[in-house]
């Protein structure tokens, strides 16, 4: 009951009633929108127009596997192919998109039709680019693999049953037409192509940025009462009244979680930003960091007038530098570092990772240190919603 | 002699090194109003925050009757001035275990006796301090108390707004609640107190016959 009435009273704290409650979720939209319609086709055309290195490691060092990488070095689209040898690592300095290695027997097996793919490591550091790499490599074995099946085919009808001899020379002969017609194939535009239809950054960026928003501006207009509470005597006489400090806070948590989660996932569905449950965890961590992070600064503020305003300076800060209204891209390489640490870029790397193919795994390692600094933002408001003591 | 419903023994605070509160002992009884004076920084609201349970005592112990009805009203007006007189009592209300026809009639009722039924509907922040005042007190009064806490109510309010908050006390001590009221300013209060002490460096140095 003492709960329920925390709730009633922090969903009316939070959205105020009627036509204001309305304006309160659209803003972060309407702000995303507009600074997507603004920011966007200058990150666009900053990202479309620069080419990028890619590193090669050709284990499998055959004449198709050369051929392959010295038709590579013909794409437009990449500023330079680095060879790397065995052992050999790709620059971290630079701009080197990916890194693919070219396994031992590729061909061959590709040949054979056995399932067989080059190894791709993408560069974080340039998500659309590694986005591109990966998306033009997986077409390309398609291309391949259809290649070798039809040349496969045709050989058999020909020559009937191939002795291995046969089948070398086949082999030699058809792989490299075949990584010719590939590649002549994948030009530039149709790698922009393939991109575009597996990643689309425009769509992630407003995805990122209305998403960012709501996990920011929810959480410290559900919060800033909680210097009110402090500060006035309301969380003590609450506790008169049988309440405690856990269940006030436990209160805001769930409205700000409602209210973030419901607009959030819409928008996320919405806009079709890929798997949503995927996200889920990712969404929740950093719901708890945000929440958390301004618990913190409202505890600390002592008015929620100054909550408000030192959390709104903290909260554009957080969104400009972590590329939610400005394109991470065109941001100085110092403050690009910065930027790995805020929650919109924690958010937008997140809607990468899949396009990117990395797994649920290595996502939720990725979100143990943003939990322990969660907990550690709770822990150091504790002490603040303590009401400030006079004799 | 009424009851004791609330007793402290002995009980010691300390801020750091500043001794708040030194070995105060006292009983708050049935039906009396229990004025406490004292200068500022004498100790008083820390003596409120230690009957209300709100701050634990370094040394001492403070024994209440087992479930009590407490109410405190903190000197600042703890109030969600972003909120209406009625969403404010209503929560005070809900917290309190009332709902359905009973927190709409106690509601209704708590508005028309502090003077607000017409300001109901309107934002705390456009109330007036006398206002202020009485919905700060009436949030209190949402249960009938056992125990009543005040903590300098007067401070702020009009003429008219303290001569109400003070007959609901008298009215309600005649009912059997103990009342504690602390104001620095003794002629507010006094007329009304059955009896009155005084905290002067944290230490209870005189405690007056009842009036």
């Amino acid at each position: 009951m003492r709960f329920l009435a925390c709730l009633k009273k922090d969903l009316r704290l939070l959205t105020g009633g009627g036509i204001r409650s309305i304006l309160f979720l659209l803003l972060p939209m309407l702000l995303a929108l507009i600074m997507t319609l603004s920011m966007s086709g200058v990150a666009s055309a900053s990202v479309r127009l620069q080419s990028f290195d890619i590193a090669v490691r050709d284990e499998d060092d055959t004449i198709m596997s050369r051929l392959l990488i010295s038709q590579l070095e013909n794409v437009k689209l990449f500023e330079r192919v680095i060879r790397l040898k065995e052992g050999e690592q790709p620059p971290e300095n630079g701009r080197c998109a990916a890194c693919v290695t070219i396994p031992k027997d590729f061909f061959y097996d590709l040949y054979e039709m056995k399932d067989t793919d080059v190894v791709i490591s993408l560069n974080e550091d340039m998500p659309n680019e590694a986005g591109m790499v990966r998306s033009a490599f997986t077409s390309l074995i398609g291309i391949l693999e259809e290649n070798q099946r039809i040349y496969y085919a045709a050989s058999r009808v020909r020559y009937g049953e191939l002795d291995s001899e046969r089948t070398r020379e086949l082999y030699e002969a058809y792989s490299s037409a075949s990584a010719e017609d590939a590649l002549n194939r994948l030009s530039f535009f149709e790698l922009s192509g393939v991109y575009q239809k597996g990643f689309d950054s425009k769509k992630l960026f407003f995805g990122a940025s209305i998403i960012s928003m709501l996990m920011m501006f929810i959480p410290l207009a559900g919060l800033r009462s909680i210097s009110e509470e402090t500060g006035s005597g309301l969380l003590d006489r609450f506790r008169t009244a049988g309440g405690s400090a856990w269940m006030a806070v436990l209160s805001k948590l769930v409205i700000a979680f409602v209210m973030t989660f419901v607009p959030a996932l819409s928008a996320a569905w919405l806009l079709g930003l890929g798997n949503i449950a995927q996200l889920i965890p990712t969404l929740i961590v950093c719901f708890l960091l945000s929440f958390s992070f301004f618990l913190f600064v409202c505890s600390l503020a002592g008015r929620p007038q100054t909550a408000q305003l030192v959390g709104n300076v903290i909260m554009l800060i957080m969104l400009t530098l972590g590329g939610a209204l400005f394109p991470y891209e065109l941001l100085p390489a110092p403050l690009k570092s910065v930027s790995d640490l805020m929650l919109p870029r924690i958010i937008l790397r997140a809607m990468e990772r899949p396009y990117l193919g990395r797994g649920s795994a290595e996502t939720l390692a990725g979100l143990i240190p943003l939990l322990i600094a969660a907990a550690c933002f709770f822990i150091a408001a504790l002490p603040f919603m303590r009401k400030r003591r006079r004799a | 002699m009424n009851e004791t419903v609330l007793s402290l023994n002995n009980v010691t605070v300390d801020y750091g090194k500043e001794r708040i509160l030194d070995g105060v002992s006292l009983e708050v009884r049935a039906g009396e109003i229990l004025g406490v004076r004292g200068r500022n920084g004498a100790g008083k609201t820390t003596l409120m925050e230690i009957m209300a349970g709100i701050l634990k005592p370094r040394t001492g112990t403070r024994s209440v009757e087992p479930g009590l009805a407490l109410c405190y009203v903190p000197q600042e007006i703890s109030l969600y001035t972003s909120l209406t007189g009625r969403q404010n009592l209503e929560f005070w209300a809900e917290s309190y275990g009332l709902h359905g026809k009973r927190e709409k009639a106690r509601v209704d009722y708590l508005l028309q006796l502090m003077g607000l039924t017409e300001k109901a509907k309107k934002r705390v922040e456009t109330y007036s301090g006398g206002m202020k005042r009485r919905l700060n007190m009436a949030a209190a009064l949402v249960v009938t108390p056992q125990l009543l806490l005040l903590d300098e109510p007067t401070v702020g309010a009009d003429a008219a707004s303290v001569e109400v908050m003070l007959s609901t006390v008298k009215r309600l001590a005649e009912r059997g609640a103990a009342v504690v009221l602390i104001s620095h300013i003794t002629d507010d209060i006094e007329g009304y107190c059955t009896r009155v002490i005084e905290l002067s460096e944290g230490k209870l140095k005189c405690v007056s016959s009842p009036v």
